[in-house]
């Protein structure tokens, strides 16, 4: 970490009281069915940092209403990194293929996972810039950079930052969707595409339209089934880390 | 029962109708505000035509952007705005400008902007040996590195896409040889993607036009990025510009990790 040590210590400190009071108000987390997850890279953080970490994930894993994510030892890049080592590791097991690469199946593989987009991102202490939190994810999110400071943030703060991302709505949802357009358009070419270099020079010449558009439908499903496979692995593997700090929990 | 719901959620539209125009008329009042200031000063403050002018400016400012990027939310684009736009961020001394708009309209206008770019450009005497490099993303990351300006034209495509092609090839080179995967790391990433070190992040971006995204600019260079809003680039006036660029060298930057 690139602050000094002290602050660093402060920080850690901080962290498991704040868990630990957390974990103290696991009736309320029940009762709302909050599902706490932690983002980042908690090999940085001291082992009974990552424990208590473990714990409150765990604990909450099942819960399936409010979702919280802290993003703690974050930072986007890092995180994309991640996911790019995870396909290319993939891609040297045969788990998948080079040209199943897709925006979506990246997308997968951050830790965010199948979590959809944030809608609204609010910045507060006055700062305009992301200090690369959430980049990929946000790339199509309502911003709101608001002056106030995070432990005098209010509920009229709220309101406002909802106000922006009401005034905002139709315009990024027109933007989203033609986001998403040229994605499955990428990804039909690129079906397309592989399904041709399967063919033969004589197949080539004689396969009609139909029957190519049938071929890429199936070449879909079957790449549809090993990117599921693929991602039900690094689920596990995530699942395993968990399970290795905090083995008393059963889930 | 369903009356009174119905007629409680239809007070509840009329009161959430009531507070959007309330804050419509407020940035309406606040940009007619502006506009009048800028009106009024104009007298007393040049309109960016002459370089020695735009320099005087320029040395007055703590920090100017290395690489200013400009991301285009209205759907009609002037390209005569844009060029001076552009052309006052070189003359300030920003070196690299990168121009986004999400659907591709200023790609496929490219020869249009460079026209226009490169004869206010070379109106400067101060350019006259400089060069000046625009083109797309693969043009620009396949030049070699120099010493005079860079505009980069970006579309949506320029992305996710970008990384989605990084990562495949990746992929492809684990496939041949299986010891690849501990090589990858954040810098390594970044140097694909920077055409080698020849694009950087940019420092600022301005979105030009009230939508309060960044629709798709490539995230993986957003990271340090000040983002700040101009209403419009339609007539743009060089002391709204200049503003902005002031707003920038006044803030300041903490690093983490």
């Amino acid at each position: 970490f690139k602050r000094s040590k002290d602050e660093v210590d402060g920080l850690m400190e901080l962290a498991k009281q704040k868990i630990a009071r957390l974990l103290e108000e696991s009736d309320l987390l029940e009762k709302h069915n909050v599902c706490i997850r932690v983002l980042g890279d908690l090999n940085l953080l001291s082992r009974d940092v990552q424990e208590a970490v473990a714990r409150t994930v765990k604990l909450t894993q099942k819960n399936n209403k409010l979702y919280l994510n802290v993003c703690f030892s974050y930072t986007s890049r890092h995180e994309i990194t991640e996911a790019i080592k995870s396909l290319t590791e993939g891609a040297a097991n045969g788990m998948i293929y080079p040209s199943d690469v897709s925006d979506e199946l990246l997308e997968r593989c951050l830790y965010t996972e199948d979590s959809p987009p944030p809608d609204l991102l609010i910045r507060t202490s006055g700062e305009v810039r992301l200090s690369d939190f959430l980049l990929w994810q946000s790339s199509y999110s309502c911003l709101c950079f608001q002056n106030v400071l995070w432990p005098e943030f209010s509920i009229w703060d709220l309101f406002s930052a909802v106000l922006t991302y009401q005034k905002n709505y139709s315009a990024i949802q027109e933007a989203r969707e033609h986001m998403y357009t040229e994605r499955r358009k990428r990804l039909h070419a690129s079906d397309r595409q592989c399904v041709i270099e399967q063919m033969d020079d004589t197949e080539k010449s004689r396969i009609n339209e139909e029957e190519i558009t049938e071929r890429v439908r199936v070449y879909a499903a079957e790449r549809e089934q090993r990117i599921q496979s693929f991602v039900d692995f690094i689920r596990s593997q995530r699942q395993q880390f968990l399970d290795f700090l905090c083995p008393e929990i059963c889930i | 029962m369903p009356f009174s719901l119905t007629a409680s959620k239809t007070l509840a539209i009329v009161v959430l109708s009531l507070i959007h125009s309330m804050l419509w008329v407020k940035t309406s009042l606040i940009m007619l505000y502006g506009w009048l200031y800028l009106l009024l000063s104009s007298p007393f403050k040049h309109k960016g035509t002459k370089t020695e002018m735009i320099q005087r400016d320029a040395k007055q400012l703590q920090k100017i952007p290395l690489h200013l990027a400009i991301v285009i939310s209205e759907p009609q684009i002037v390209y005569v705005d844009l060029a001076k736009m552009i052309n006052w961020a070189f003359s300030l001394g920003v070196q690299f400008v990168s121009v986004y708009d999400m659907k591709g309209e200023i790609k496929r206008h490219i020869n249009d902007v460079k026209i226009r770019v490169e004869e206010l450009y070379h109106d400067n005497q101060n350019f006259t040996n400089q060069k000046l490099i625009i083109g797309s993303y693969e043009t620009v990351s396949q030049s070699l590195h120099s010493t005079g300006n860079c505009l980069i034209v970006l579309s949506e495509e320029d992305g996710f896409s970008r990384v989605i092609d990084v990562a495949t090839e990746f992929c492809r080179e684990a496939v041949k040889s299986t010891n690849q995967s501990s090589n990858i790391d954040v810098s390594h990433i970044d140097q694909q993607l920077s055409g080698s070190g020849c694009i950087l992040e940019p420092n600022l971006a301005i979105i030009c036009g009230n939508i309060n995204s960044l629709m798709g600019y490539p995230p993986w260079w957003t990271r340090l990025t000040e983002i700040m809003w101009l209403s419009s680039h339609h007539k743009i006036s060089y002391q709204e510009f200049l503003l902005v660029i002031q707003r920038y060298a006044t803030c300041q930057q903490r690093f983490g990790k």
